[in-house]
């Protein structure tokens, strides 16, 4: 008979490596060490075990692979839950016997397994790992917390999660995280994975479903299959253009975007996408080697870095750390990012630039890559591109710059962002500077699904936002400027005045 | 095209009342960025685009 068993482990890093590789515990993979360095960090005290768990990714794993073994393993996964507090079975037991009084006691129960630190937090519930019954790539799909703001007061900005509900016996906790897992190296390697996690975000965000690591390994071979040997040729790694291909026919667009040239606008790039909650999937080179991991979030540093400043200042250029899905370790991996510029020909003076990418091992040196490219699984009719919106950027940046006044346009900083239209309206409550004028706004202003923002800061304040339907390139900026430009939105009061004539003469709304 | 704006920091200008521009001096301004503007959006093609040696990079 098919049963799960749910039992209480107070959190160590033995007892992780006990639960999720019994026979190997001599050997633990660098995974392993790795979640139970990460759990350590945000706080895990207590660890609660479920024997079945029927995971509809694995299972896909299982039906494409694994169920064509002689000795094939079994269908479903365990998972361990990780908790902020501490508790053993008999206080376990309690809660689940009370949460089946009533709707009230259940919900009473979830809050406190989910209490923080604080009173009002409800981040106790840090997540859960998969287990896969496959003793030499066990870890499965895993979805944890993201880390919280360093010691230094430096912010981490993880954007590229969703929100997950996550079912224990009876009861409903809630985590925001992203997917990881680690490549089964038969269905996928590093590339399926990094995308997968991609999908996982930019899926959801769009009310799909997110493709598993099957899915995308046949769809990135179905075109044309290299002569390699094996089930699949995914297993063996996948190209760039592989995983556009993948990318594609699982509903989205592929953006390519080069870091071999420009690093600046390789990371003003990264600094949009990321900030707008959508992943990018960073293919690295080094020793002749290809890999790639998932992107999801960034830190970035008080000062600018000058190898990193573009043709208009912009906050992109204080990037200096990315947190990472790298399959190889685990999730929001620390990955370090700096430009290089070295000349290649004394005679000739002809130089290459680009980028490094220096991963943290924890208790090991840190891995050097060089960024190759970045595939971006974009909403198809989200049409204008990083490029284009760089191009408004500098426009704009044309009537910004006279607006505040030749001293004060030093001051000026802008960054570049994607928003779904009907979120960007819910945010402007309590950041629009005339009430009045802001009713009618909202009421009159239609966007499309998803917008594109050139948001402009005065001295690091929000200044004002000129917000863009993004159903179209931009082929001559200045034409394309007033068809696009669907609002500008004023951010601080005493420009309200100064932003009129712009509105007037472009046309448009104003907020 | 890097940057070729003159930096300070915030703390060195002092504030500012905002420049209220006439229509003609918005449509100037206008006029004046398109070009750079479209320059920019040229010379950024290449990046922005898959390049054969990208293209073939097996990531495993």
């Amino acid at each position: 008979m098919i049963e799960n068993a749910i039992t209480v482990h107070p959190f160590s890093a033995e007892t992780l490596g006990r639960l999720i590789c019994p026979d190997r515990l001599d050997n633990i993979p660098p995974q392993v060490d790795y979640l139970a360095r990460y759990c350590a960090r945000l706080g895990a005290r207590t660890l609660v075990h479920e024997r079945h768990y029927m995971d509809r990714h694995y299972v896909d794993e299982y039906a494409l692979y694994y169920s064509r073994m002689l000795s094939p393993p079994p269908n479903h996964v365990a998972r361990i839950h990780f908790f902020k507090r501490d508790f053993d079975e008999t206080q376990f037991a309690r809660w689940l016997e009370r949460s089946t009084v009533s709707a009230a006691d259940r919900e009473a129960v979830q809050a406190e397994l989910s209490a923080g630190a604080k009173p009002n937090d409800r981040d106790g519930y840090l997540g859960y790992c998969s287990v896969r019954p496959v003793t030499s790539v066990p870890i499965g799909r895993t979805i944890l917390s993201t880390p919280g703001d360093d010691t230094t007061g430096l912010r981490r900005d993880i954007w590229a999660t969703n929100r997950h509900d996550v079912h224990i016996a009876n009861l409903c906790l809630r985590v925001d995280g992203l997917a990881f897992q680690q490549q089964d190296v038969a269905v996928g390697a590093c590339a399926t994975a990094a995308l997968w996690s991609a999908l996982a975000r930019s899926a959801r965000m769009d009310g799909m479903r997110a493709p598993t690591p099957a899915e995308i390994s046949e769809a990135a071979t179905r075109a044309a299959r290299p002569p390699v040997r094996g089930l699949l040729s995914a297993s063996t790694g996948l190209t760039v253009t592989q995983l556009c291909e993948a990318t594609r026919s699982l509903g989205f667009t592929p953006e390519v975007i080069s870091a071999m040239r420009r690093p600046e606008s390789f990371v003003g790039a990264l600094h949009a996408y990321l900030q707008s909650g959508i992943p990018v999937v960073l293919a690295l080179r080094g020793s002749g080697l290809g890999h790639a991991v998932a992107a999801t979030g960034f830190q970035c540093s008080s000062s600018e870095h000058p190898g990193l400043s573009g043709t208009i200042p912009s906050f992109s250029s204080r990037m200096t750390k990315l947190y990472i899905h790298d399959d190889r370790l685990g999730p929001y991996a620390r990955a370090y990012i700096a430009p290089f510029n070295c000349r290649v020909d004394a005679t000739t003076g002809d130089t290459i630039e680009g980028l490094s990418c220096e991963i943290e091992w924890p208790g090991k040196q840190a891995e050097m890559w060089l960024v190759d490219s970045a595939v971006v699984p974009v909403y198809p009719k989200l049409r204008m591109s990083v490029r284009s919106l760089m191009a408004l950027a500098e426009l704009t940046a044309g009537l910004v710059e006279p607006l505040v006044g030749p001293k004060r346009a030093r001051e000026l900083r802008v960054d570049l962002r994607y928003e779904r239209g009907g979120e960007y309206l819910s945010r402007l409550s309590g950041r629009l500077v005339d009430p009045n004028v802001a009713g009618t706004f909202v009421r009159r202003v239609s966007f499309s699904r998803w917008i594109a923002i050139v948001r402009w800061h005065l001295a690091e304040q929000e200044l004002l936002e000129f917000v863009y339907d993004t159903t179209d390139i931009v082929r001559t900026a200045e034409i394309q400027n007033r068809e696009l430009l669907r609002a500008i939105v004023c951010l601080q009061d005493g420009f309200r005045k100064a932003i009129r004539p712009i509105a007037d003469e472009l046309q448009v709304l104003t907020g | 095209m890097k940057n070729e704006r003159e930096k300070s920091s915030p703390s060195e200008s002092p504030p500012s009342e905002p420049v209220i521009l006439t229509a003609d001096a918005v449509r100037k301004a206008l006029n004046k960025a398109a070009s750079n503007a479209d320059e920019l959006n040229e010379q950024l093609r290449e990046v922005f685009a898959l390049t054969d040696t990208s293209a073939a990079l097996r990531l495993r």
